[in-house]
């Protein structure tokens, strides 16, 4: 779940280079991971999100056949971390690099939650533990990200809409909001 | 346009496949299968019967070298069931814990509390106990942890094959060639006394997914355009937040770039709290070097930027020789810029298993395990081999949460075709990204690139 900036080159050394060539570029294959689970179904504290989404999307969902209407809905949330601006990373000893990928969003949104960890533990409360039902509650102490689809460069795709969807859950995290909210819960 | 460009590799593909299948059937001899009649007449029950025979021993980008040797060991954790009715306590209990609207908010279980609530008798612990060392497995290799539901286990492949009836082979990655595995080419089974114990042995028949990522690139300087994927936007920035990290890393996400757009202070309001932890899962044959980390947070200008503590080992001198180990930089060098410039202690497990059970289950087994997990690991729910898989570790997950534990899982970066691709037309879910008892991280993008602003799906 890293990408790096050598795609191209990385085509050209797949033993079945060749049928790449000319089909599609690298790059068209990335895309942030989302979508509904085929083996588990809609979790309980996501469920209002999800049949409103169905309800908004109506009209950009992919075919029926392709996916679980019934399944548990994912990302949860999500980061910057897409190929449009890398991560900065210092590595081979001190050679920078541009990282980009969900494994850069993730350990920044961990990041982000063990400060509000530090915020509920100050005051004295519980740590925030399993977050998701927080999540879908305070939905409004995250940025909506509205646009784009996680096709992955091919034809079928999650839209992202207003409110929860499979290609950026609930948005990205507005820490000043959050840092308040967390100790009114 | 896109769609049709793409369709001619796509049918080229099966029929190469099937040519290469006929080839590597033949250079390989004919896996015995064992019918329903024998295991009756063993006395012997197969564990993950709903795994096609087809399916043992084969897996993308992995080829299969000899079988094993003498000297070759294995470790092999054997997981137990649980009381379904058990499960389903805990389930109540993680979504009260868990949620803000409940009285029950934040009342986390202790290891114990969860031990008493799912653990099995510990009779099934001591049976499969027996069995192994009825087997010659010597005292010290067996470990069984405090839930009492994974019992953990070194011996030599040979005799696993034995115990579990089964014939296990080597097999190496065909890109990263250091990552070779011990894995079962047809099912495995115990004997009927203790099988009814036991929900299945990890690590005997999934295969991890790797990512082929052979090399560290270095986008600054003469090699940039050589490695151009058109993708790059380090011409031309407009934002100032951008040039933060200095002009090599110009274009990139700097800690500047986060704060200007989240909100997000470069260091910790309050002082740490005592009991404040996070932590971050490295399975890829990847370290850290502390030169490295240094000069980011110079580079950077974050405070601080450091490992507090290692579960299993760290070996820095892969970094300096060109190991590849950017993912694990990556991990620390921004976890630490988003946890407070390095203010909140920060810890590192490593699983040379590449498996995502040996981890979660050595932070369950932790009493002092961190408040906040990072894992950047996954696979397609198909590529999981097995629901009773899944589920297991599913009922892992659901121990950390109910102890307070928060663990962040990133979504993947194939899109919704995962990384099965689109063949077959529909979409590939990701695991443990889709478990309903994590939090699943996606990626976005500026809607204009070095540009603080709107996002956008990635």
């Amino acid at each position: 779940m890293l990408v790096f900036s050598i795609c191209s080159t990385r085509v050209r050394s797949h033993p079945f280079f060749f049928l790449f060539l000319g089909s599609y570029h690298m790059r068209d294959r990335e895309g942030s991971g989302g979508g509904f689970s085929n083996t588990f179904g809609t979790a309980s504290w996501q469920a209002a999100a999800v049949a409103q989404y169905k309800m908004i999307a109506a009209e950009t969902l992919p075919p029926s056949f392709m996916w679980n209407a019934t399944g548990r809905g994912y990302p949860d949330l999500s980061c910057l971390g897409g190929s449009g601006n890398a991560y900065c990373v210092s590595a081979e000893v001190g050679s920078l690099a541009g990282v980009w990928g969900t494994s850069a969003s993730t350990p920044v949104v961990a990041g982000m939650f063990a400060q509000l960890n530090n915020v509920r533990l100050h005051a004295g409360l519980p740590p925030m533990g399993f977050v998701n039902p927080f999540i879908y509650q305070n939905m409004d102490c995250f940025f909506d990200v509205v646009k784009g689809v996680n096709d992955g460069g091919f034809n079928f795709g999650f839209t992202a809409v207003e409110g929860w969807d499979p290609a950026t859950g609930v948005g990205t995290p507005d820490y000043a909001k959050l840092e308040e909210r967390v100790l009114r819960v | 346009m896109r769609a049709t460009k793409s369709l001619l590799p796509l049918l080229l593909l099966p029929l190469l496949l099937l040519v290469f299948g006929a080839a590597s059937s033949a250079f390989h001899p004919s896996t015995p299968t064992q019918t329903s009649e024998h295991y009756k007449n063993e006395g012997r029950i197969r564990l993950e019967p709903d795994v096609p025979e087809h399916a043992f021993g084969r897996a993308r980008h992995f080829v299969r070298e000899g079988r094993v040797t003498p000297t070759d060991m294995l470790r092999l954790q054997i997981v137990l069931r649980h009381d379904p009715a058990a499960v389903a306590l805990l389930e109540g209990t993680l979504l009260a814990v868990s949620d803000p609207r409940n009285t029950r908010y934040g009342q986390y279980l202790s290891i114990n509390d969860i031990t008493d609530m799912v653990g099995p008798d510990p009779s099934h612990a001591e049976a499969v106990r027996a069995f192994l060392l009825a087997n010659g497995v010597p005292p010290v290799h067996i470990e069984v942890n405090k839930n009492r539901d994974i019992i953990t286990v070194r011996l030599p492949a040979m005799l696993a094959e034995d115990m579990f009836e089964t014939m296990l082979y080597r097999f190496r990655h065909t890109a990263k060639v250091e990552a070779s595995f011990i894995r079962a080419i047809n099912s495995y089974s115990l004997p009927a006394s203790i099988a009814p114990l036991v929900a299945f042995v990890s690590e005997l028949i999934r295969f991890p997914a790797i990512r082929d990522l052979p090399f560290v690139p270095v986008p600054h300087a003469a090699t940039a355009s050589s490695f151009s994927s058109g993708s790059k936007s380090n011409d031309s920035p407009s934002d100032a937040a951008f040039q933060a990290c200095g002009h090599e890393c110009a274009g990139y996400i700097t800690p500047q770039v986060l704060s200007e757009r989240y909100n997000l202070p470069a260091s910790l309001a309050d002082p740490c709290a005592s009991n404040n932890s996070i932590a971050l899962a490295e399975f890829q044959f990847q370290y850290y070097d502390r030169r490295d980390l240094f000069i980011f947070a110079n580079t950077c200008g974050v405070d601080s930027v450091s490992v507090e503590k290692n579960y299993a080992h760290n070996a820095a001198i892969v970094c300096t020789r060109g190991g590849g180990c950017i993912e694990s930089l990556l991990d620390i060098e921004w976890a630490n810029v988003a946890a407070g410039g390095g203010a909140i202690p920060l810890s590192v497990y490593y699983s040379m298993q590449y498996s995502i059970l040996d981890w979660v289950t050595a932070v369950n087994d932790n009493d002092d395990a961190e408040l906040v997990h990072s894992v950047s690991y996954g696979n397609d729910e198909l590529q999981q081999t097995s629901t009773e898989y899944m589920l297991s570790v599913n009922t892992e997950f659901m121990k950390a949460g109910a102890r307070g534990i928060s663990i962040f899982i990133a979504s993947g970066d194939q899109g919704v075709y995962g990384r099965e691709g689109p063949g077959n037309s529909i979409f590939h879910p990701d695991f443990p990204a889709s478990s309903p008892w994590v939090t699943s991280v996606g990626g976005t993008d500026f809607v204009t690139p070095s540009v603080v602003g709107e996002e956008m799906a990635w």
